[in-house]
């Protein structure tokens, strides 16, 4: 039998990888959102997006999250008039990454809570222990 | 008494004779064990974390175990030596 206070650490240390995770991706998308193709018509970088999913961690006994990153933005991308790019096609049209800025600001807000909110629960959960072995003490 | 003191002795020195003797003894001894396991987890979690070949949560979470289980061990510790202390002071 494990310790819940230990399994709880476990889940939120989980949680605040699973967020790592996200703003790793993050980043990737808004370094990229300029980021077009080389040839004409060539499709520019794909937005792309983070699902989490609830494991179950056989050691620690806890139900962890874990975050898949394979997903991809399926929006169509957005289209600008550049006639002297090297991807513009026949009309001088380049695709653009469907890359909202102020969607990807968002969700670094939403990460940088849940991280938050995660650390508060790994902190609440040490105290609740280290209280629990001074007992011991005196 | 001094056989759980003796258990988690030999847990804090490498290669000494494992303790014989009653069951709270050996749960003592068991339980330092592993807390030792997880004491050595944490130094390699740290070790990895220097290296960069780990991600810092894991690091952090290894190393607060670790840091967990030395208080514990430490407590358990103070406790079976102040009742041995206790028993020498009675009187005869």
């Amino acid at each position: 039998m494990t310790d819940p206070i230990s399994s709880a650490g476990a889940t939120a240390f989980s949680g605040l990888y699973a967020q790592s995770l996200r703003m790793k991706i993050i980043a990737e998308n808004i370094a990229n959102a300029e980021s077009t193709g080389k040839t004409p018509g060539a499709d520019p970088y794909r937005r792309k997006m983070v699902s989490f999913q609830d494991t179950y961690d056989e050691v620690k006994d806890a139900n962890t999250i874990t975050a898949d990153m394979s997903g991809l933005d399926k929006t169509p991308f957005r289209t600008e008039h550049l006639p002297g790019h090297p991807a513009a096609d026949k009309d001088g049209n380049v695709k653009m990454p469907n890359v909202n800025m102020t969607v990807e600001m968002t969700d670094m807000k939403q990460a940088l809570r849940s991280y938050e909110a995660n650390l508060q629960v790994i902190r609440q959960g040490r105290d609740m222990a280290s209280s629990l072995v001074d007992l011991l003490k005196g | 008494m001094i056989d759980a003191l003796r258990a988690i002795g030999s847990v804090a020195t490498p290669g000494a004779s494992p303790v014989q003797g009653g069951s709270m003894v050996k749960d003592i001894g068991d339980f330092a064990k592993q807390l030792a396991n997880t004491i050595q987890q944490g130094e390699n979690a740290g070790i990895a974390g220097v290296q960069g070949t780990m991600p810092v949560q894991q690091v952090v979470q290894q190393v607060l175990e670790a840091e967990r289980a030395v208080t514990t061990l430490v407590s358990v510790r103070d406790k079976a030596v102040s009742g041995l202390l206790e028993l020498t002071r009675m009187q005869v």
